[in-house]
C-alpha cells in the first residue's frame, strides 16, 4: 500500500476552503478561512460528505462531527487536522 | 422500573420485545447515552440475535461494540446515511437508477433569496420539507398561493439548512416495509381526515375522531391538532372548520400522513398491486448499506400495477418506526419486528467500513 505523507496545515486549510465552496457553490475566495465554521451553515450530511472526502484525500478517518463544531475556523480546523 | 419492564412512551420498542419473545429470544432494557451528538442517556432494548448484541431505541437499530468512535453501536443502516437522510440526494440516486421521483431542487437557507424565487421557476402545486427532516415536520404540501408558499420555505429555514421545493404529488401515501432484499408489509398512511355525516361540522368531527382515538388508544395513532397548517390546508379544498361535510364525505385536514400528525394506518397488503413490492425492493437494494427502512411512495392508483408516472418515491427512513404496522387503525397486524429479527438471526450484509 502506497504511503501517505502527513498532510501539511496549509494543505488541509486549502482542501476544506475548497470543499466548503464547493458545497455552497460559491468562489473558494469567497470563504474566509478565520471565520467560525458556523458561517458556512453546514448540516450533519455535509459534515459526513466532509469527513469521507478527507479520507479519501488524505488517508485518514477523522469523525464528520468535528465539521460540526461551528466555533471554530477553518484555520484552527487545519491545524488540528494537520497535527494527528 | 426494572430492565424489564416496558415504557409506553417507547412503543416500537415493546413491539420489538414482544417480537423477540415470540422467538425465544431473551430482551432487557438498558439505560446508556449513544454518544457524539446525542451524550444523553435513553433507553435501550437489548438483545443478542445471530451471534451479536443489537440496542433498540424509538426505531433506531444498532449493533453494539461496532463503532470506530466509541458510540454505543454502529446503527443498522451506517453506510447507507449519506444517501437515505439527504432526500434531495436520495432522489438523484433513485432517478438515476429509472425509479420515478417527484421533480425538485434544494436551497441553501443563507440563499435564501434563490429558495423565494422557486415559486416563480417551478410548476405548481408544490410542496416544502427540509431536506434532512423526519417525521413531518416543517412539510407542507399542495401549495399554489405565493404567500403559503413563503411562509413555508421561511419556517423551514429557521430550522434546518437546507429547504427542499418539489412538486406537490397526488394519491394515496403507501408506506412499505423493507427488510434487505424484499418488501415484507405494507401499509396505506391516510393523513389526518374525518368523515361527514351530514349535521356536524368539521370541528365537532375532528373532536368525535379524537374522542374514539382516545376511547380505542391504538399506539402509535395521536390526536388531530386543529392548527394552522390544518386551516390552510382546508383552504386548498376552498373549505373552513366551519364547514358541515355530506354523510359519508372522507375530508383530508392535511397534506402530511405521519402518525405524528394525526394519520391512519391502514393494513394494506391487499390493496397495493403487487408489482410495487419489486419495485421497491430493487429500489432499496440499489442502496449500498441499506438493510431496513421504511419507503414512503405516493401511488396515483394502487390497484394498477406499477409503471413510471404513476408513481413517486418520496424517502427512506432509516431508523423507520414499526409500531403502525403491529397496531394498524384497521386492518391485520403485520410482525415487521419478526423479519427484523430473522435478518438479524441470518447476518445482513457486513458493512465495508466494518471490514477493513
Amino acid at each position: 500500500m502506497e504511503e501517505l505523507t502527513v498532510p501539511t496545515v496549509t494543505a488541509v486549510n486549502r482542501w476544506i476552503m475548497v470543499h466548503v465552496a464547493t458545497l455552497l457553490g460559491v468562489d473558494s475566495g469567497t470563504i474566509d478561512p478565520a471565520a467560525p465554521l458556523s458561517t458556512y451553515d453546514l448540516d450533519s450530511v455535509d459534515a459526513i460528505e466532509m469527513a469521507m472526502q478527507f479520507e479519501c484525500a488524505f488517508g485518514r478517518a477523522i469523525h464528520p462531527e468535528i465539521f460540526m463544531d461551528g466555533d471554530r475556523s477553518i484555520d484552527a480546523l487545519a491545524e488540528q487536522l494537520a497535527d494527528p | 422500573m426494572d430492565s424489564l419492564t416496558d415504557d409506553t412512551s417507547d412503543y416500537h420498542a415493546i413491539c420489538m420485545r414482544t417480537a423477540a419473545a415470540a422467538k425465544g429470544i431473551g430482551a432487557r432494557y438498558v439505560i446508556a447515552p449513544y454518544g457524539g451528538r446525542f451524550p444523553e442517556p435513553r433507553r435501550w432494548l437489548t438483545f443478542t440475535a445471530g451471534g451479536r448484541r443489537y440496542y433498540f431505541s424509538a426505531g433506531w437499530l444498532v449493533e453494539g461494540g461496532r463503532d470506530p468512535w466509541g458510540r454505543l453501536g454502529r446503527h443498522v443502516n451506517e453506510d447507507a446515511t449519506l444517501v437515505v437522510r439527504d432526500k434531495n440526494r436520495l432522489k438523484l440516486h433513485l432517478a438515476e437508477r429509472g425509479f420515478c421521483v417527484p421533480s425538485g431542487r434544494v436551497f441553501r437557507r443563507n440563499d435564501l433569496a434563490a429558495a423565494l424565487r422557486a415559486f416563480d421557476a417551478m410548476p405548481g402545486p408544490l410542496c416544502v420539507k427540509p431536506n434532512l427532516g423526519t417525521q413531518g415536520d416543517c412539510v407542507v404540501t399542495s401549495i399554489r398561493k405565493r404567500a403559503d408558499f413563503e411562509a413555508a420555505v421561511r419556517r423551514v429555514a429557521a430550522g434546518y439548512q437546507k429547504i427542499l421545493v418539489e412538486e406537490s404529488v397526488g394519491g394515496s401515501l403507501i408506506r412499505f416495509f423493507y427488510v434487505r432484499p424484499a418488501v415484507v408489509a405494507v401499509k396505506l398512511s391516510r393523513p389526518a381526515s374525518v368523515v361527514g355525516d351530514g349535521s356536524a361540522d368539521l370541528i365537532r368531527l375532528i373532536e368525535a375522531k379524537n374522542l374514539r382515538r382516545r376511547r380505542r388508544s391504538v399506539p402509535g395513532h395521536e390526536p388531530i391538532v386543529v392548527d394552522d397548517e390544518v386551516r390552510r390546508f382546508l383552504e386548498t379544498q376552498g373549505r373552513r372548520l366551519e364547514d358541515v361535510p355530506a354523510a359519508g364525505e372522507r375530508v383530508c385536514l392535511r397534506g402530511t400522513s405521519n402518525g405524528a400528525t394525526g394519520a391512519d394506518s391502514i393494513a394494506a397488503p391487499g390493496l397495493v398491486h403487487p408489482s410495487y413490492a419489486g419495485v421497491v425492493a430493487a429500489a432499496c437494494n440499489s442502496v449500498p448499506g441499506l438493510n431496513v427502512s421504511a419507503i414512503d411512495v405516493m401511488i396515483r392508483d394502487p390497484g394498477e400495477p406499477a409503471a413510471p408516472g404513476r408513481y413517486w418515491i418520496l424517502e427512506m427512513n432509516r431508523s423507520p418506526g414499526v409500531t403502525p404496522y403491529h397496531h394498524p387503525w384497521k386492518g391485520e397486524a403485520q410482525n415487521v419486528c419478526g423479519a427484523v429479527l430473522d435478518l438479524l438471526e441470518r447476518g445482513y450484509e457486513p458493512a465495508a467500513a466494518a471490514e477493513a
